[in-house]
């Protein structure tokens, strides 16, 4: 069973570095082509990158590993399979639950990061990306994976999810985290600047995070940066 | 007294059932419940073979069924079947293409069930989690579908 266990968090492992050279590549390339020259002068940042991105996929890997492998052979967590198990309108709520308490548990996790001591310890990490590129998505320090790798393998044992919307959860984190960093807003600036874009975080919001520090700590809403006044609006870089 | 009483009139209705037809020596008569339409068609196959179930394609021997899908269950009879260890695999073909549709060529998008309604998680069942004996008695069996999309 250990065996089992180890190839579980290996495998996922390499699933979850995989995934970060297929999304990061294709939005470093999406964002070279749209601006560039751009990540021309950043070749030593982007190399560092990829390699905290690296570790991170291990730190990631392990307990969505250990999780999937639970789930598959000893029926734990309450992800579900059969679409009826639940009322159908329980799928979007699900998406919604999910993506809230994610994005709560980073905003105060990443306010936290921001302490003094802890920014020098860890966060600083993930800042030396001046200005950040669609390669530092997962670049952290690995004090800092370890918050981010266990919420979402800790959620599925608290709140049901079908499988499908698991993975769309994955999807939405996944092409989020490098998007928001690529340097480049991808989303047409009639949708930013409306009513959604005031509510939902994209490149133009974390951007701004990067610039200032103190402020726009969300991942996916902007809902606690307003109601914690930490919301400074969207960078003014990308014109 | 009133529990008891349910349980009899239930125990009849089935013995009522249309097309419940009682299987003789060398049959397995199968009940699949739990089907949320009548489209399409119910596929169903039994094999004795490991490898390829549950599409049952590498074996000759394999006996295939298709009848019509009917909102909740549908009954069919395997004869000839002969002593030894098998498998069975159901799957409602929603649209009649003869194949399991699958949703970015993942999830499956069609019911499927299985004999001891062996779980699928990341993939079909191993055909040991779905192998039963059988004796050659005359034998009922019941697979439940489940839908995943």
């Amino acid at each position: 069973m250990l065996i089992a266990l180890a190839i579980a968090a290996l495998s996922m492992t390499a699933i979850v570095a995989l995934r970060y050279f297929a999304s990061s590549g294709f939005f470093a390339w999406l964002a070279g082509r749209k601006r560039p020259g751009q990540y021309a002068a950043l070749g030593a940042q982007i190399r560092r990158e990829i390699g905290w991105s690296l570790a991170s996929a291990a730190i990631y890997g392990v307990p969505a590993g250990l999780v999937a492998w639970a789930w598959q052979n000893l029926g734990w967590t309450k992800i579900y399979s059969e679409i009826g198990a639940y009322p159908l309108w329980y799928l979007p709520l699900s998406l919604l639950i999910y993506l809230f308490a994610h994005d709560t548990w980073f905003y105060w996790t990443h306010r936290w990061m921001h302490a003094p001591r802890l920014f020098r310890l860890a966060h600083s990490v993930h800042h030396a990306s001046r200005p950040p590129t669609a390669w530092a998505a997962m670049s952290f320090h690995p004090l800092e994976a370890i918050t981010g790798a266990v919420v979402i393998p800790a959620l599925v044992f608290v709140v049901p999810i079908h499988l499908s919307v698991l993975a769309l959860v994955l999807t939405i984190m996944t092409v989020m985290g490098v998007t928001n960093h690529m340097g480049w807003e991808m989303f047409p600036r009639w949708l930013i600047r409306s009513r959604i874009g005031d509510w939902v975080i994209t490149a133009s919001h974390h951007q701004r995070h990067h610039e200032e520090y103190r402020c726009n700590y969300g991942l996916y809403f902007r809902l606690w940066d307003r109601v914690c006044g930490t919301d400074r609006g969207l960078t003014e870089k990308f014109g | 007294m009133n529990r008891i009483a349910v349980f009899g009139l239930a125990a009849v209705a089935a013995a009522f059932l249309p097309g419940a037809t009682p299987p003789k020596a060398g049959e397995i008569a199968v009940t699949v419940t739990d089907l949320r339409s009548a489209k399409g068609a119910v596929r169903a196959c039994l094999t004795s073979r490991a490898d390829g179930f549950p599409r049952c394609r590498q074996d000759a021997a394999a006996l295939e069924t298709v009848v019509p899908a009917a909102n909740g269950r549908v009954q069919f009879i395997f004869t000839n079947v002969k002593p030894g260890r098998y498998a069975v695999a159901v799957l409602h073909d929603e649209n009649g293409n003869g194949k399991a549709d699958r949703a970015l060529g993942m999830m499956p998008k069609e019911g499927f069930g299985f004999s001891r309604d062996a779980k699928v998680t990341t993939g079909p069942p191993k055909f040991d989690a779905a192998a039963f004996d059988y004796g050659g008695e005359a034998s009922t069996l019941s697979i439940r579908m489940r839908y995943m999309l």
